[in-house]
């Protein structure tokens, strides 16, 4: 027999309180807590389909045609959208995929063509892609473009950080975010710019460094003319 | 009074009782003539058919299994029901892992035509060459042509293949190259 899941271990528990509080009430209690019984299992048993629900990883994919060749285990579909859970939504124009077998695990998405990746808090514009998918979700994305606009807003302090640059490289395992070929990269509501060849931003932490100092506020330099284009805002029609 | 009108009923009961058995005494002699009426439609009729296919280099096409087979006397059509249709790739060993195999209720092969029109809980699986998951796809509607190896549908469809199941509209599959495409609608469900 399969191990109970804690939801429905804690279902179970409520199940077996409600029904040692009914053995102690009489007739006319009984017919008020009958109903409040079955609204409390009702409820209970949708907690416990959500939590499943929630719980479960599937990436899903909307596509308008496909085509592939099994042997090879190449997939190309146009129109591409993967989505996970409700943070994760990856977009473009086409995406190509190879070496699968019955799932796309360990697999590298190319992307093309409008690009667009919302990824752990972040949001990533871009020409082209390459999503790694490692232990069922997205562990690594590689974007180009002319430039690439990133756009993260931190919990931690509820600010969002901004850049761009013709390379970003994110790494889902430490956080880090490699701005490279030429970036910028700025806070929203502050008046600083980042301007470098090379920026490292990590979104767990905020730090951010320029690839060569440890410390941060060593290469924070006045904003200039420039003003860094924002990024398109999270699609929530596709991240539902 | 009373007497004349029994009598009329009792004639009129006797009347009906032997028309009755006038008209069902024939009855059970009609039944043979009506399925002879049938098979006569055919030009031939086989029950549980096992056919072989041969190429001209001598290797097995395909084998088709059927409960029934019977070709229309008028139109010259195979209609084949409750039937199984195998493909080895070439190259591949008889009977072997990759080969694919279809199902379906019912099937229509028109004279002299290398395509099958299938209809019915189709369904057709196989290993792909080089991979060990099976490909399992499931529809109501499939034309199978024989001499390019393709399978083709124009109605929705479901393809399990692993944990990952992909439904669309329209896919066409060839079981030699193993090329794949879906037309439209495509969505699809992976479990990490």
């Amino acid at each position: 027999m399969a191990p109970l899941s804690p939801d429905s271990r804690r279902t179970s528990s409520h199940r077996t309180s409600l029904l040692a509080a009914a053995s102690t009430l009489g007739m006319r209690e009984l017919r008020l807590f009958l109903p409040l019984c079955a609204l409390a299992w009702l409820s209970l048993q949708q907690l416990a389909d959500a939590a499943s629900i929630r719980s479960r990883g599937d990436v899903r994919i909307e596509y308008a045609t496909s085509e592939g060749v099994f042997s090879a285990g190449t997939i190309k579909m146009t129109q591409v959208t993967l989505t996970q859970g409700e943070g994760t939504v990856i977009k473009a124009d086409e995406g190509y995929v190879s070496n699968v077998e019955g799932d796309f695990d360990n697999a590298q998405w190319q992307l093309t063509g409008k690009v667009h990746v919302e990824f752990e808090g972040a949001v990533v514009d871009a020409d082209t892609a390459v999503v790694t998918f490692a232990a069922g979700r997205p562990t690594a994305v590689r974007v180009r473009g002319t430039p690439a606009r990133f756009s993260h807003l931190a919990k931690m302090d509820n600010i969002r950080r901004q850049g761009r640059a013709p390379a970003i490289d994110f790494d889902s395992s430490t956080g880090w975010v490699r701005f490279s070929g030429g970036t910028s990269f700025s806070q929203v509501g502050k008046d600083i710019e980042i301007t470098g060849e090379e920026l490292n931003y990590n979104v767990n932490t905020t730090d951010y460094n320029d690839g060569k100092s440890p410390t941060p506020d060593r290469i924070v330099i006045p904003r200039d003319a420039a003003r860094v284009p924002p990024p398109r805002t999270p699609d929530r029609s596709t991240s539902q | 009074m009373k007497k004349a009108m029994a009598g009329l009923l009792l004639a009129a009961a006797i009347g009906g009782g032997i028309w009755y058995a006038l008209k069902h005494r024939g009855g059970e002699a009609n039944a043979p003539s009506t399925a002879q009426d049938d098979a006569a439609s055919y030009d031939f009729e086989a029950q549980d058919v096992q056919v072989t296919q041969m190429g001209p280099d001598g290797h097995i096409r395909y084998q088709l299994q059927a409960k029934r087979i019977a070709q229309s006397l008028e139109s010259g059509q195979v209609r084949a029901e409750d039937l199984t249709i195998y493909h080895d790739p070439p190259g591949t060993q008889p009977g072997g892992p990759n080969r694919w195999t279809v199902t379906a209720r019912g099937a229509d092969l028109p004279p002299e035509a290398e395509q099958i029109t299938l209809a019915g809980d189709i369904r057709v699986s196989g290993v792909p060459r080089g991979r060990k998951i099976p490909v399992v796809f499931q529809t109501e509607q499939l034309t199978y042509d024989l001499a390019r190896q393709e399978i083709a549908n124009s109605s929705e469809f479901l393809l399990d293949w692993g944990s990952s199941t992909i439904t669309g509209k329209g896919f066409k599959v060839n079981f030699n190259t193993t090329d794949w495409a879906v037309e439209s609608e495509g969505h699809g469900t992976f479990v990490p």
